[in-house]
């Protein structure tokens, strides 16, 4: 067999293989991807668990004194998962994690890190789940601002904002925004008040956000149920 | 010699993925693999080509099913070695027009308002990409 045809033969045999693991273990290629890549976290992790914690009991506050009576006390039971891989390419913002609908992943569900909102189930597998981040572009979710509660509009993106606030809202840098999403538990931390300003058609405030994470540092998130 | 080249052509995709890994930490998002790969096109046969075009796959598939996003990045290098064999320019011009069009065609398949929407994102990819993927041509065709 000459060199060349035996080039040939290595190569087709590669070929199938790797449309072989492509197909039925694509894990192999994420455990590459994560030796190639070796992100580092911006911030410490003590800093990140104290800041989430900090944005946690602002929310909490907030949420007690708007309609403390109203809500359920328990917390909604949770499902633990790690971060696979997440989306390689511009147009969206998204990840995947190591648990599906074998064990109880629904789709439309809520993904924390560290009490803060990150993320909703977007699409379900057998045994992994891909979570649309609220750095999305195209994530759009009522939310409310600080101990008033003030009404807003998060629109996700690379940096994303709340839009939409009355320009009569009396809200600063540090407030707390949450989840005020129907198809969410009430309250849940996403960011705070960084910066204010008025929109564009000079109808309205924004407000950009401050997180108390870097996304490309989260291994594990919990799923509610 | 020729091993030699499908050597190098593996270590330059393995230095485009780290280089595309290591700018989107710093928040720079740009698709040197897709870059690489159609200068690819330009360099090796198609055996070869399929053979690095799935190795890539295998890396950059985010999910445990392949999407359309997935076989639009697949087809696109494909496209281009198709291109080159069908209109006789120069590798280099060939490379740079594939390059420029293959880009076009993704961010219009995969977020049609992406290009209106960010602009400035996608000509900044644009560039580094072009740049990318002529020194990836002109460093495996002088081996």
């Amino acid at each position: 067999m000459t060199s060349r045809k035996k080039h040939v033969w290595i190569l087709v045999i590669a070929i199938i293989i790797l449309g072989i693991l492509i197909l039925f273990k694509p894990s192999y290629g994420w455990q590459l991807r994560a030796f190639l890549s070796q992100n580092n976290n911006a911030f410490g992790t003590n800093d990140q668990n104290l800041a989430a914690e900090n944005e946690t009991l602002k929310a909490e506050l907030a949420k007690l004194q708007v309609i403390v009576s109203q809500l359920p006390t328990e917390p909604p039971s949770v499902i633990r998962a790690m971060v696979y891989t997440r989306y390689p390419l511009n147009f969206r913002n998204e990840f995947l994690v190591n648990a599906g609908s074998g064990e109880g992943v629904i789709q439309g569900k809520a993904v924390l890190f560290q009490g803060v909102l990150v993320g909703i189930v977007e699409k379900v597998f057998a045994d992994s789940a891909l979570v649309k981040t609220i750095f999305d572009p195209s994530i759009k979710m009522p939310v409310r601002i600080g101990g008033h509660g003030y009404d807003a509009l998060l629109i996700g993106g690379d940096y994303p904002k709340a839009s939409s606030i009355l320009k009569t809202a009396a809200i600063q840098s540090g407030d707390i925004i949450y989840a005020a999403d129907p198809t969410l538990p009430y309250g849940l931390p996403i960011g705070e008040v960084l910066t204010t300003s008025t929109s564009p058609d000079n109808l309205f405030e924004e407000a950009t956000l401050s997180f108390a994470y870097d996304l490309g540092g989260i291994e594990t998130v919990f799923i509610q149920t | 010699m020729r091993s030699v080249t499908f050597l190098g052509g593996l270590i330059i995709l393995g230095i485009a993925f780290v280089l595309e890994f290591w700018l989107g930490s710093a928040g720079i998002h740009v698709v040197l693999v897709l870059a690489t790969l159609i200068g690819f096109a330009f360099l090796f046969d198609l055996a070869e080509l399929i053979f690095f075009v799935l190795f890539a796959v295998f890396i950059i598939n985010w999910q445990p099913t392949v999407s359309t996003g997935i076989i639009v990045f697949m087809v696109i290098p494909i496209v281009a070695y198709i291109f080159r064999k069908s209109v006789p320019w120069q590798g280099w011009l060939g490379n740079l027009i594939a390059i420029f069009l293959g880009f076009f065609l993704l961010y219009l398949f995969l977020s049609p308002t992406f290009i209106l929407l960010n602009p400035g994102a996608f000509f900044l990819d644009l560039v580094i990409s072009l740049a990318f993927g002529e020194a990836v041509f002109f460093l495996l065709n002088q081996s």
